[in-house]
């Protein structure tokens, strides 16, 4: 017996390894919606070090910017090119104080204007994987975010909390395969559901007889108890009607720039 | 020991490059796989028992890092590390190409289970085939440009920095390098 666990002692625990990660996966594939303690642990050990990343990127981008191509200019012009820089180096921070204001501006008034208790957050780090799309976010439990908490800007809807650590947490973006929310055309009140596809998303189950047209909105139906109803999610870009069947496939592009996002909004759970 | 600890390091370079400094340089939403490429290094170089569990470990930290399901990228990670093996038993690993060969075997084999244990173990999981299927070539193409530069960084490193010396990898005689 012990001669044939070690003649086969490889397979064996392949075999154990396999079924217990395949175990596993559907062990936690039960409690999808929860944060378990190691993904909390992964998320807050490592977030300082992305963040500080982060800083060091812009920290080096402005010097780069700011100092270094002036280096190798000539003697004669070197006062003038330091006032030079000095200034571009001021308008520069100040366009980006210009923008942050801008694109935080815009924030305020939709949550005014939406009439919702919102909490401002900033994007830091991406996913990992290029099958998947989320980001991770720098509010956590500790300011009150939750699971399911949807999340917007002021384009349009960009996903919903997916894990929660402490000080971070996870967004799903509406764009990822496993994201589906309940919505309608916006001119013709047409319900289906929208269905992320990795850089845009599909409007399923819309009955083929109702008119949709290119350009036409798509906005939240409230259906579904996770965002409120009638925020922007999309435009439709392309319809297509088969020449048998129910529904029809209409493809769409999300009004939120979602590669490129810097601030969002955690919509609070009282205001669903 | 040292080598435990340059594999923390190695580890911990890989997911900031991968969630942080991809996404800023790469002007679209693909990106090389890393710990795919770890995978595959481990089951070249690796040992079996240890290697086998480090995959293991490793899909996890990448579910933690990818926001899917805690354990599917684990499985994925344990079952490419197995096909690996068995397939790099009738293979010359000396060289350099068998590698590259591999790695976009396994990009392919990744997604293949990806789509798979997706779909079938979970209801809303439909998107992801489309997704793996227009995202196959360009994946493939990255992981194999990126296992190009980390296995000439390797080669590089082994030759001519001390420490790195005993860093498992192909034969430096045939490298070239």
């Amino acid at each position: 017996m012990l001669d044939w666990f070690r003649k086969f002692r490889k397979i064996v625990f392949a075999a154990i390894l396999l079924v217990a990660a395949l175990l596993f996966y559907s062990y936690h594939l039960r409690y999808r919606d929860r944060t378990t303690l190691f993904e909390k642990t992964v998320l807050e050990f490592t977030a300082p070090l992305q963040k500080g990343a982060d800083y060091f990127l812009q920290a080096v981008a402005g010097w780069w910017d700011g100092y270094l191509w002036l280096v190798s200019t000539g003697e004669e012009n070197r006062l003038l090119k330091e006032e030079n820089r000095r200034l571009r180096a001021r308008l520069q921070e100040l366009e980006e104080v210009a923008l942050t204001n801008e694109r935080l501006q815009r924030l305020l008034e939709f949550r005014d204007r939406m009439q919702l208790s919102a909490l401002v957050a900033q994007v830091f780090a991406e996913d990992a994987t290029s099958w998947f799309r989320t980001v991770i976010i720098n509010k956590g439990s500790a300011d009150g975010v939750e699971e399911g908490m949807p999340v917007m800007v002021a384009e349009g809807v960009v996903g919903r909390i997916l894990r929660v650590a402490p000080h971070q947490s996870r967004v799903l973006l509406v764009t990822d395969p496993s994201s589906a929310l309940a919505a309608l055309v916006q001119k013709n009140r047409a319900r289906g559901i929208i269905r992320g596809q990795g850089g845009f998303l599909t409007m399923e189950f819309t009955l083929r007889q109702k008119e949709i047209q290119v350009g036409d909105l798509i906005v939240t139906s409230g259906g579904g108890g996770v965002f409120p109803g009638g925020l922007p999610i999309g435009t439709v870009v392309r319809v297509g009607r088969p020449s048998y069947g129910l529904f029809q496939s209409v493809t769409v592009v999300p009004t939120a720039d979602l590669f490129r996002m810097e601030e969002v909004l955690v919509l609070r759970r009282e205001d669903k | 020991m040292r080598r435990l600890a340059l594999l923390g390091l190695l580890i911990l370079a890989a997911v900031l490059v991968q969630t942080w400094l991809f996404p800023r340089l790469l002007p679209v939403s693909w990106k090389p796989d890393l710990f795919l490429i770890l995978v595959i290094y481990l089951a070249f170089f690796g040992p079996f028992f240890r290697g086998a569990l480090f995959c293991f470990a490793l899909g996890c930290l990448m579910d933690a890092f990818g926001g899917t399901v805690l354990g599917l990228y684990g499985l994925v990670f344990t079952v490419l590390f197995f096909t690996a093996r068995v397939l790099i038993v009738h293979i010359n690993i000396e060289t350099t190409f068998p590698f590259y060969y591999m790695v976009a075997l396994g990009t392919c084999l990744e997604l293949i289970l990806l789509a798979f244990f997706v779909i079938f173990f979970s209801p809303r999981g439909g998107g992801v085939w489309s997704l793996v299927t227009a995202g196959l070539f360009p994946q493939t193409g990255l992981n194999l440009l990126a296992a190009w530069a980390l296995m000439q960084g390797n080669l590089v490193l082994r030759r001519h920095v001390g420490w790195a010396a005993d860093l498992p990898g192909p034969s430096l005689e045939d490298s070239g390098i």
